[in-house]
């Protein structure tokens, strides 16, 4: 009897205990694995809340907001003229910081607000998303778009000439075309204004010297297949059309007639990100510090030692009050512009094994943008003009103000600490050769300039758009050294892919 | 039976499908995307395939009839979507169709060019929609009368578009490319359409730069400064109307500087404010 009941102790004993342990270590598990995979930042990811404070926490947050609406409802029958509001407005949609997502979206200027936009404009009800912006109020990587192209028929600025003899990009830049063209129909947002971007259509007039002169046709007939127009245009007929212009060393020029000029960028990112927020996409102002993996010993990918995955799970973000929460998502997007190499190492990209040996090959550059006032400057037929040598210039406004720059060569790449404009530059660099370009330009006045990052791809300079052949859930969109605006037509393709693929299958 | 390999039993089983599936198929109106031809859609996961697919690896039967991608996206948008019954949307839904309609009307049609030729093409698609076409050497006005009118059915080089006339048609934008190459147009008459903004003068004065001498885009309420400005490209413009179109001073900044590069030009339609108002 004694034996029996001191047996059924021990059993029962055990049984507690071997529930305990397994149960701890499924507790441990599902919250974060730190124990065997690292954390891949300094910081300590937090603590996941207690369940039952949690819920008694959202159950208050409940209370008081029911309180609240009965009051103002009170007060209102009441005629009541002020109502306080007890509870704090919070910045988050549902009140709370969003812990979970579909979609994490790494960056919130126009490529990630658009991606979200597309993201959300695809599947309003059935996913997610959230952005995570570091700087919510002014985005760095506008600054540098004061010589956006929209539809560039010709090549790009300065060494990126290839940018443009591919097909690719000639594709999406019509796509970005006709999407502003119809922008009130994409993205106006009821009970606000229809988004206005200010288009101005101006052409680029591309010059070549003798030794780009074959490449310019080449690709001249490559747009023109393609759909976009632009004429050819000798130095001789390029004097006729446009008299300010001094054709030394002129060989050839195109010039882009249609579907080009530019835009204010801060309104189209302003309407991306207003109506992605109306469709439902959760903004967090916070900065990405670090990803939470997690241990998948029994997922087979081609290409990684069977046992050895790891998937990213989480994002670590750093809340502007200093906060370290993190978003467990589904799937995550670096389209961090120029600090999308930094993420990555967050995720591993370059510091690990095998295909994550190779890091994103995005770098921030620093361009600068100069403002000239010339008074008796070329008039009111003044496309975008690239020098062969990179410098470039148009007219802004119809006052005698142009904006101007150039691409700095490789060995003269200013630092890019900080965002200070080195006003010497301009004068090495830029106004010789404008000066010597349009004679008129001899007697200028700088009025103000700015400098922004671009976000420069070292491999190839054009786009980094997809999946990471490592993992099934980052993807990475960025890259695109200052030709963001085709991120209207990218995020087709890139959304395309990510739902049909893999969520969808 | 023979035994054929995975990838030739799923290929035969797909060709049995896409007989059906154009009989099948819901009309995709996947707008946003432009189409990626064949030949230049690389492939560069070739190297990478589905675990199940490497060679060795053991599948059953059952997968060949498993779709290689997910349901529609399309679809699921819609059965998600609250259908909204409320009147303003049911207008707004209707106000929206018949927009993208009469959008779809305007389509470039290829057959009607080669058949046609450009100028009769354009002829053909002008006058069927209401506005009114004078060929070169001609005076009179060719107009639709009830649904009749008077039009060479067959390429005839001899009919060269001089001048039209939009009347009371509303022209969009893509209908544009049903007017191109039209290298003897000198008259051009887009008054009172609303829809005419600062992207049908970019177009337009890429299209017609070589031969255009009078545009008339009076009421066109949507042109501003900047479609102004970009009229830098017509080279013959003698007449430019602008009658009613907001009257800010950076418009009139931008028809004096348009005048100025463009001597022959002649503006009508705009006050200029007299010396002791302007604020300069």
């Amino acid at each position: 009897m004694f034996i029996s009941t001191m047996f059924k102790a021990v059993n029962t004993f055990k049984c507690r205990k071997f529930i305990k342990v397994k149960f701890v270590n499924l507790y441990k598990n599902a919250c974060f694995c730190t124990n065997k995979s690292e954390v891949s930042s300094s910081y300590e990811p937090p603590k996941p809340e207690n369940p039952f404070k949690r819920t008694f926490r959202i159950l208050g947050n409940d209370m008081k907001t029911a309180k609240n609406k009965v009051q103002s409802f009170i007060t209102k029958v009441q005629g009541v003229r002020e109502v306080t509001n007890k509870v704090p407005k919070s910045p988050y949609r549902d009140g709370v910081f969003p812990e979970h997502c579909d979609i994490a979206i790494i960056g919130g200027g126009a490529m990630g607000s658009s991606i979200a936009y597309w993201l959300k404009q695809r599947a309003p009800n059935a996913i997610t998303v959230t952005v995570i912006e570091k700087d919510p109020s002014v985005n760095q990587n506008i600054v540098s778009w004061g010589q956006y192209v929209d539809a560039s028929t010709v090549l790009s600025v300065g060494g990126l000439r290839q940018q443009f003899s591919l097909e690719e990009n000639i594709r999406m830049s019509l796509f970005g075309a006709e999407f502003l063209r119809n922008i009130k129909q994409h993205l106006s947002v009821e009970g606000h204004d229809p988004p206005d971007v200010q288009f101005t259509p101006f052409g680029y007039l591309c010059l070549a010297s003798e030794e780009g002169a074959q490449q310019l046709e080449e690709n001249a007939n490559l747009q023109k297949k393609l759909g976009a127009k632009n004429e050819l245009l000798t130095p001789v007929k390029l004097k006729q059309k446009f008299p300010w212009i001094n054709t030394d060393g002129i060989a050839l020029g195109c010039h882009g007639l249609e579907n080009e000029g530019w835009f204010d960028p801060w309104s189209l990112l302003y309407a991306f990100k207003t109506k992605a927020l109306s469709l439902g996409v959760e903004y967090v102002d916070g900065e990405a510090v670090g990803f939470e993996f997690k241990k998948m010993p029994d997922m087979l990918t081609e290409g990684v030692e069977p046992g050895s995955y790891e998937a990213v799970e989480k994002v670590l973000v750093k809340t502007e009050s200093g906060e370290l929460r993190s978003i467990k998502f589904g799937f995550v997007i670096i389209a961090a512009g120029p600090h999308s190499a930094r993420v990555a190492k967050m995720a591993r990209i370059g510091t690990g094994e095998g295909m994550l040996s190779i890091p994103l090959p995005v770098e921030p550059r620093k361009r600068y943008v100069f403002c000239i006032n010339c008074k008796n400057g070329p008039g009111l037929n003044t496309p975008l003009t690239i020098d062969p040598s990179g410098a470039y210039f148009r007219r802004e406004g119809l006052a005698g103000n142009y904006i101007c720059g150039r691409s700095p060569l490789p060995e003269e790449e200013p630092s890019v600490d900080n965002l200070d404009v080195d006003y010497d530059f301009f004068d090495k660099n830029v106004w010789p050769i404008l000066a010597k370009r349009v004679p008129a330009f001899e007697s200028v006045k700088v009025k103000s300039a700015w400098s922004g990052y671009y976000e420069y791809n070292t491999y190839d300079e054009n786009g980094i758009v997809g999946p990471h052949p490592y993992y099934t859930n980052l993807y990475i969109a960025t890259g695109f050294s200052g030709h963001v605006i085709y991120v209207s037509m990218l995020q087709e393709f890139n959304i395309h892919r990510l739902l049909v693929e893999a969520s969808w299958k | 039976m023979q035994f054929y390999s995975e990838k030739t039993m799923r290929y035969l089983i797909q060709c049995g499908h896409k007989q059906f599936l154009p009989y099948l198929k819901v009309l995709c109106t996947n707008r946003y995307c432009t189409e990626v031809k064949p030949e230049t859609k690389s492939n560069p996961t070739l190297w990478r395939k589905p675990w199940a697919h490497k060679e060795g690896e053991w599948f059953s039967m059952f997968r060949l009839f498993a779709p290689e991608k997910g349901g529609s996206l399309e679809v699921i948008r819609i059965l998600q979507n609250n259908i909204n019954f409320s009147p303003q949307a049911i207008q707004k839904w209707i106000k929206k169709t018949k927009r993208e309609a009469s959008i779809l009307d305007m389509k470039y049609i290829p057959e009607r060019h080669d058949i046609l030729g450009s100028n009769l093409a354009a002829a053909h698609f002008l006058v069927h929609r209401g506005a009114a076409i004078r060929f070169v050497g001609s005076t009179e006005w060719i107009k639709r009368q009830g649904d009749e009118y008077d039009l060479p059915n067959k390429y005839n080089p001899d009919y060269l578009v001089e001048a039209i006339d939009i009347l009371d048609m509303k022209l969009y934008y893509e209908g544009f490319q049903n007017m191109t190459n039209l290298s003897s147009l000198q008259w051009l008459s887009l008054q009172n359409c609303v829809e005419v903004d600062d992207w049908f003068l970019d177009k337009i004065s890429c299209e017609y730069q070589s031969s255009l001498e009078y545009l008339d885009i009076g009421n066109c309420v949507q042109v501003s400064h900047r479609g102004i400005s970009a009229l830098y490209r017509m080279s013959k413009l003698r007449t430019l109307k602008v009658h009613n179109i907001a009257n800010s001073q950076m418009f009139q900044l931008a028809c004096l500087m348009l005048e100025d590069i463009h001597p022959q030009l002649n503006i009508e339609g705009v006050t200029y404010l007299d010396s002791e108002n302007q604020s300069v």
